[in-house]
């Protein structure tokens, strides 16, 4: 009997291979440190903006 | 004698397995290692972390681990300007293949960051003999520590934490 597939290990592969790509395509380029700066920055954004929604869900 | 704290640097194989609708077992021990082993400990998020489940997707899994992560409150890791040199170095030293990359990139922070330990899901990749012979071979050469690398379990029992 053919085995499921898991999901979650799926689609962790999936996002685990993209962020490779980029960080492959940037490293052939010579710009590893930059595309990794521009990770953080991006994690960044991510964490203000998830403080503005804690912030807009205490305020209601 | 108090018990220092521990720092986790949590792999995003970890986080995936808290949404894994399918692998009750590795879900259990997941939610088990963050509420008892991490209790008193420091988390550590990496931008890596947060780039990989933004690409999850299916957005009822990102959500769940997205969740999962903002209520640890973890140490948000930010700009390190060594991590690349790390990871291209380990790379290089280890011969590994192209899909690499990423994690030797999550060995990186948690090398400049200071883990304690490398927590992941990943025995296919990351928690292998061959990635801890070239990362303690790298850090006894540049620094003191090298981060333990391993599944909840191995690092759970490694650092004597509660499970």
């Amino acid at each position: 009997m053919a085995r499921t597939e898991n999901v979650a290990l799926r689609n962790y592969r999936h996002a685990r291979r993209k962020v490779n790509e980029r960080l492959l395509k940037a490293e052939k380029e010579g710009r590893l440190d930059q595309e990794l700066r521009r990770i953080e920055r991006e994690a960044k954004a991510w964490w203000a903006k998830e403080e503005g929604a804690r912030s807009r869900r205490r305020a209601k | 004698m108090t018990q220092r704290r521990f720092r986790l640097y949590l792999d995003t194989s970890f986080w995936y397995r808290l949404a894994d609708r399918q692998n009750f077992q590795m879900r259990r021990d997941s939610y088990h290692f963050l509420n008892r082993a991490c209790v008193r400990q420091e988390i550590l998020v990496s931008p890596l972390v947060i780039a990989e489940v933004e690409e999850t997707p299916d957005p009822e899994e990102r959500r769940i681990i997205e969740r999962m992560i903002r209520k640890q409150r973890p140490e948000r890791l930010g700009p390190q300007p060594r991590v690349g040199t790390i990871a291209r170095t380990l790379w290089q030293e280890g011969g590994w293949g192209k899909r690499m990359l990423v994690d030797l990139t999550h060995v990186g922070y948690a090398i400049v960051c200071r883990a304690d330990a490398l927590v992941t899901w990943d025995s296919r990749t990351l928690a292998r003999d061959r990635v801890r012979t070239v990362v303690q071979a790298y850090c006894r050469r540049e620094r003191p520590d090298a981060p333990l690398i391993g599944s909840p379990e191995e690092v759970a029992k490694w650092l004597e934490l509660r499970m």
